[in-house]
């Protein structure tokens, strides 16, 4: 515990999170060009995004094991390292998701017909975007409490239009003529998978709202 | 070798220290904020220094209710006060040494017939009455103005942590420095007349036989509290403190407590406030942990969920009631015993 002490350890642990959080972004980016890679077939770069990804979860969850042990070495921030530790947990988990989800088409490798890229890509983009506004709000939280709110009715929002693009998707897939029953529940499969991580995310943000209402002055 | 009747002024000096620290340090380390040894450490050296500089007025207007003037007497009081401080103590319960000594004053007054001036009395006694509610009111002015700050300066986490740690640590040396010029005074004051000191001049600076007393008395809190005041400090912040305050809830009530014993000590401001045409602030020693629960009861008010049970505050307004009935029986026995057997 500090009294009057250098700052640096709480400089550090900032720096730490901060840099958790810049790796879950990272990853948003990696996971949006590995799918964008594997629908247009270009399996090298593929396998690169899949490595960079893998790379990135690896390093996130060392610094998850660092933000943990200053967090209770230190005992900074008492009465919220709890919550915040739940956070970054289950924000690695979100980097957890992106990482199965790419290894998951390594290895079935579905086919994937042209006519659903797009609603591929689009459901892929509105899931990034709304770990990306949990991501924000996880930021605010820590930064500026006020902001945190306007944050999260973003990840609301990516959350439903990702729940949309889901639907639509699975529809399609569904009313293609001329795919085996298995092959659409693999691609229904792969959808509700990649839509599960905006789902996840939503629930970051709910427990985060929570956060919030504790710790309102 | 100091004489025998200071010898018991050391005990209760010593049992003031682990006793009446506790309201202090307990919400401060129960809150995980500080650490102990520190913050013990410091907070002695602030008591120190409050009793040494502090408010020699709270001693008159609280000697004023008896003075005793025998030294058997006077060995009887402090005795009798800190022992029924320290079996307290033993039921971890924080009490106030300043009350258990009212009661002794009031039980030798009564055995022996001398007179005891119950307009001090009285005025001692609304005093422990007001105070919490004016701690309460105090710790939702502070609260409010804390949170305020804190919203609109936009501090991030961890910056408002390390504040926060900083400040607490800071109103805990305060609050014992207020500590000491309060209560020290209340607790040695019986102790003047038999002082074995006389003026010092250091340095050109003098030190008068009474600041010499009080120094004395000081000191052996300050050990009482580093020594001894560990258990009574986390008991008080895991059991009475128990609660969802918050780091800010804990400095404000730790700060309340500060502010509420600097009001009753301080003559400046008793001296500007008749300069203004204001009725006095009477200058009485007070219990730091009914400021505390004052204090806590004003912030629960305010926000659900923060103050200590009704449970608890019964329990501990009982053995606030207890304390000077034990120290006024205790007293009433000893010196009963002592003048028909010596």
């Amino acid at each position: 515990m500090t009294h009057f002490g250098p700052t640096g350890k709480c400089v550090e642990i900032e720096k730490d999170i901060e840099e958790f959080l810049a790796e879950v972004s990272e990853a948003g980016t990696l996971f949006t060009q590995g799918v964008k890679a594997y629908l247009n077939t270009y399996m090298a770069s593929f396998k690169s995004f899949l490595l960079q990804t893998v790379e990135t979860e690896r390093s996130a969850d060392e610094l998850r094991r660092t933000i943990e042990e200053k967090l209770y070495g230190q005992t900074l921030i008492p009465e919220s390292r709890g919550d915040v530790l739940r956070l970054i947990e289950n924000m690695d988990s979100l980097l957890g998701q992106y990482k199965g989800t790419l290894w998951q088409l390594r290895i079935e490798q579905p086919e994937i017909d042209e006519i659903f890229w797009e609603d591929f890509n689009t459901l892929v983009k509105f899931v990034v975007a709304s770990v990306e506004a949990v991501t924000q709000s996880i930021r605010a939280f820590f930064q500026n409490r006020e902001e945190v709110k306007e944050q999260m009715q973003k990840v609301s929002y990516w959350e439903t239009e990702a729940d949309k693009a889901s639907t639509r998707l699975q529809m399609a897939i569904f009313r293609r003529e001329g795919m085996h029953l298995s092959h659409r529940m693999q691609l229904r499969d792969f959808v509700r998978q990649v839509d599960h991580i905006a789902d996840q995310a939503e629930d970051v943000a709910d427990s985060l709202a929570i956060y919030v209402i504790k710790r309102a002055l | 070798m100091p004489p025998l009747p200071l010898l018991s002024g050391l005990l209760s000096g010593w049992i003031l220290g682990v006793n009446d620290s506790s309201p202090i340090l307990g919400p401060a380390v129960g809150s995980k904020m500080l650490t102990y040894r520190t913050t013990a450490v410091c907070c002695a050296l602030f008591l120190i220094l409050g009793a040494l500089s502090g408010g020699q007025e709270p001693s008159q207007t609280f000697a004023s209710i008896g003075a005793p003037t025998v030294p058997m007497d006077v060995f009887l009081i402090a005795l009798s006060a800190a022992v029924s401080v320290a079996l307290m103590t033993l039921t971890k319960t924080p009490v106030s040494t300043v009350q258990a000594m009212a009661g002794a004053l009031l039980g030798w007054g009564v055995v022996s017939g001398c007179p005891i001036n119950r307009g001090a009395l009285l005025t001692a006694g609304l005093v422990w009455l007001v105070s919490p509610a004016l701690s309460a009111l105090l710790a939702v002015g502070l609260y409010k103005f804390i949170a305020c700050s804190i919203k609109a300066l936009h501090i991030n986490i961890f910056k408002l942590d390390r504040m926060i740690r900083n400040a607490l640590f800071l109103a805990c040396g305060f609050t014992s420095y207020a500590l000491g010029a309060n209560n020290i005074s209340g607790t040695m004051g019986i102790f003047l007349p038999l002082s074995p000191f006389s003026e010092l001049t250091l340095a050109g600076i003098s030190i008068s036989s009474a600041q010499q007393l009080y120094l004395v008395g000081g000191t052996v809190a300050a050990v009482g509290m580093v020594t001894w005041g560990r258990n009574l400090a986390e008991a008080t912040g895991d059991g009475i403190f128990k609660s969802k305050a918050s780091p800010v809830q804990t400095l404000v009530v730790v700060l309340t407590q500060g502010l509420v014993l600097c009001l009753f000590t301080s003559q400046g401001l008793s001296a500007y406030l008749t300069g203004h045409g204001l009725p006095a602030m009477p200058l009485v020693p007070l219990s730091g942990c009914q400021s505390l629960i004052g204090a806590m009861m004003g912030l629960s008010l305010m926000k659900k969920g923060v103050g200590p049970s009704w449970r608890s505050v019964g329990k501990l307004t009982t053995r606030w009631l207890a304390t000077p009935i034990l120290s006024f029986l205790l007293t009433g026995l000893l010196v009963f015993a002592c003048h028909a057997f010596m």
